[in-house]
């Protein structure tokens, strides 16, 4: 009696043991030669960058029918008769270009001043300003999409909303991206040691939900993130 | 309160977006330096989303295709990528033709990192089928990011290319773009009032009833196929379904009493409704499959314009159960009423955002209405419209970043569009009788891309 229940201690054990390591293996990314873990950081804009800004017009919803004078999206069924069909160098591409010439001397002249955002935003560019750009590190070197990672880094920039500090600060947050791009288990992992800072850091990564799905080889269900958020 | 617009200008380019924090940063910074009062609210948010530059290469033909359809196609799809709010296209051809845009367009994309993100476009043309290819790539690598094709028929073309722009943007940013969704909206014909559609920008408008009754507020259902409308076709207001692909019309109540405003859950189980079938105004839920009825509101006061909250959980309404019209929140089972703390005399008309984050609603102005947007993280409202004439129905587009309204602006009631800040404000019609706009979501019937036999 004792006997068997020794042997069958024994033998669940085993089993056990046995599925344990075979779960192990299957879930651990580590073994199939995925990173598991990718790292970016965000600096807050620089002062001297936002003055180049104020040169911004006000106005607020015009408010006649002329509004196709901002051309960000062009009513096209009213070009429906054939000879509307815009071919290259037709005359009539110029009034609905969405890009009018008038706006083009407007933006080099306040991204020259303002730089932070066309320089230091690149990999090459991160370490070019004291402010400026968010420097992307990699924990994975072999993370084989850096589109993606550049991708929902621009989200994320653009959905966060820095309080004013005037003090350096870096608060970390961790999430992660399931396949269809919702964002989970978001955590502040470091603190920056300033409330409305981390709110504000935690808040850019919901704000962001849902970020572009996962690409199609990436062989896991899930990629986790640390993202630094910094003040200078 | 006073509430006050942060005055920004329409946005075109994504540099000017991005600074849009930093211009009301240093605003705020002057504000609470010059003045010691806080006069000025401002916006809770400003718009921070710098948008994504993507170049789109010209098509390549193949198979009867021509030149003019290659460049309709990159027309269409220019188009559908700005109004996604998130995507800056911007055509070859235009950069080649100006060096100096060229770049420019080299500069904006640098914010992107290291990758320039561009769309080929492979379109073949046989015996008016269209195939579409379109293929996402990433111009610095060199690499195909997404590739996918689309086939329907010629005479749906612009279906076809929406569909590609809504992946695009999707793939870019996982938001789920607008080029194929539509809005309903109630229009007059001679005597009556009949259901129009048409696509986001105004365009492929086309009317959906002809009963030579009044049919009013259409709700569309979440799989892009049916209209719920009110109609008197039996002399009282009763809620008719429209199912488009076969353009059946069906009764979906019939009672005494008044039923009007329904509002489609977003799981597309539920329809909430006003009715009067019990004496006054109030609100029900109806389960889709076996018209089972909940009534929802149990007060003497008018309860009226329900909006289901994205999850589906909670439901928006308007009553005047306090004196005048206020805004209500309560969950989809009739509980946990509470009142949305808007400092405003007379609020009407709500609809929560696909995002969650905000509620549009119209507030009395002496002119008509004017269209509002309560913050709910943030708890403030901002005003979006000041114009003369009345602002009225706001709905949302399926991403949450644009409004659809009608206004009597230009003289007569017509639909207009424009995005959660006010800015960017488009007129999408010109009938001058057009109210009660309704947003489809981006989900279009894979029935609609076929050719009609």
């Amino acid at each position: 009696m004792k006997r068997a229940l020794v042997i069958s201690v024994a033998a669940h054990a085993t089993v056990l043991f046995i599925l344990w390591q075979v779960g192990r293996s299957l879930s651990s990314p580590a073994a199939r030669g995925y990173p598991r873990l990718i790292t970016a950081t965000l600096v807050a804009k620089p002062a001297g960058a936002l003055a180049a800004t104020n040169e911004q017009p006000a106005a607020v919803e015009s408010k006649s029918a002329s509004a196709p004078a901002a051309p960000k999206f062009k009513p096209v069924e009213k070009k429906k008769e054939p000879a509307k069909v815009i071919t290259k160098g037709s005359p009539q591409k110029k009034p609905s270009n969405l890009k009018p010439p008038a706006t083009k001397p407007n933006l080099s002249s306040s991204s020259n001043p303002a730089g932070g955002r066309g320089a230091a935003t690149t990999k090459t560019g991160a370490g070019s300003g004291a402010f400026g750009g968010n420097a992307l590190k990699l924990d994975a070197v072999d993370f084989p999409f850096p589109h993606y990672i550049t991708l929902i880094q621009y989200r994320i920039e653009n959905n966060w909303e820095p309080p004013f500090s005037g003090q350096q600060l870096l608060a970390t947050v961790y999430f992660k991206i399931t396949r269809s791009g919702e964002i989970e288990d978001v955590k502040l992992e470091q603190s920056s040691g300033n409330v409305v800072f981390d709110q504000a850091a935690k808040r850019a990564v919901y704000n962001a939900n849902p970020l572009p799905p996962l690409p199609a080889d990436f062989g896991l269900q899930t990629l986790g993130v640390h993202f630094d958020f910094a003040a200078n | 309160m006073k509430i006050q617009l942060n005055k920004i200008s329409s946005i075109r380019w994504p540099f000017h977006v991005l600074s849009g924090w930093c211009f009301s940063l240093v605003f705020l910074v002057l504000s609470t330096k010059i003045m010691a009062q806080t006069e000025v609210r401002l916006r809770a948010e400003t718009r921070t989303f710098a948008r994504l530059p993507v170049e789109l290469k010209p098509s390549q033909l193949r198979d009867q295709a021509t030149q003019e359809l290659g460049q309709r196609i990159l027309d269409i799809l220019d188009n559908d990528l700005w109004a996604s709010s998130t995507v800056a296209a911007f055509q070859s051809e235009e950069s080649r033709a100006n060096p100096e845009a060229l770049r420019l367009e080299l500069a904006l994309s640098r914010p992107t990192g290291s990758i320039r993100l561009a769309v080929q476009t492979k379109v073949s043309l046989l015996h008016k089928k269209i195939t579409l290819e379109g293929q996402l790539f990433d111009g610095a690598a060199n690499k195909t990011l997404e590739q996918k094709i689309y086939r329907g028929c010629q005479d749906n073309l612009r279906l076809l290319v929406h569909a590609l722009a809504d992946d695009i943007v999707n793939s870019l940013t996982g938001e789920k773009g607008i080029a194929k969704s539509r809005i309903a909206f109630t229009g007059a014909v001679s005597e009556s009032k009949e259901i129009f559609m048409m696509e986001y920008d105004g365009s492929n408008l086309r009317q959906a009833t002809s009963f030579k009754t009044l049919n009013l507020t259409p709700a569309w259902s979440t799989d892009g196929r049916e209209i719920i409308f009110t109609s008197y076709q039996r002399g009282n207001p009763d809620l008719f379904v429209m199912d488009l692909i076969p353009g059946r019309v069906s009764y979906l109540i019939k009672d005494n009493g008044l039923h009007s405003a329904p509002a489609w859950s977003p799981d597309g189980k539920k329809i909430a409704f006003v009715s009067t079938k019990d004496g006054n105004a109030e609100i029900y839920a109806m389960e889709v499959y076996n018209k089972n009825l909940q009534r929802l509101t149990q007060h003497p006061a008018i309860d009226s314009s329900p909006s289901w909250s994205p999850t589906g959980r909670e439901i928006v309404f308007t009553s005047d159960r306090l004196g005048n019209p206020q805004l209500f929140v309560m969950d989809a089972e009739g509980t946990n009423l509470r009142r949305l703390p808007i400092e405003l005399g007379y609020n009407d008309s709500p609809a929560w955002s696909p995002r969650g984050d905000k509620i549009a609603f119209v507030s009395r102005a002496p002119g008509g209405f004017d269209i509002y947007i309560y913050d709910i993280v943030g708890g403030t409202a901002t005003q979006l419209t000041s114009s003369a004439g009345t602002n009225e129905d706001p709905c949302w587009s399926p991403d949450g970043y644009r409004l659809a309204f009608s206004s009597t602006r230009d003289g007569r009631s017509d639909i207009y569009s424009m995005a959660w800040d006010g800015v960017d404000v488009r007129r999408l019609t010109f009938k001058g009788t057009c109210t009660s706009p309704a947003w489809s979501s981006n989900v279009r019937p894979a029935e609609e891309f076929l050719c009609k036999e």
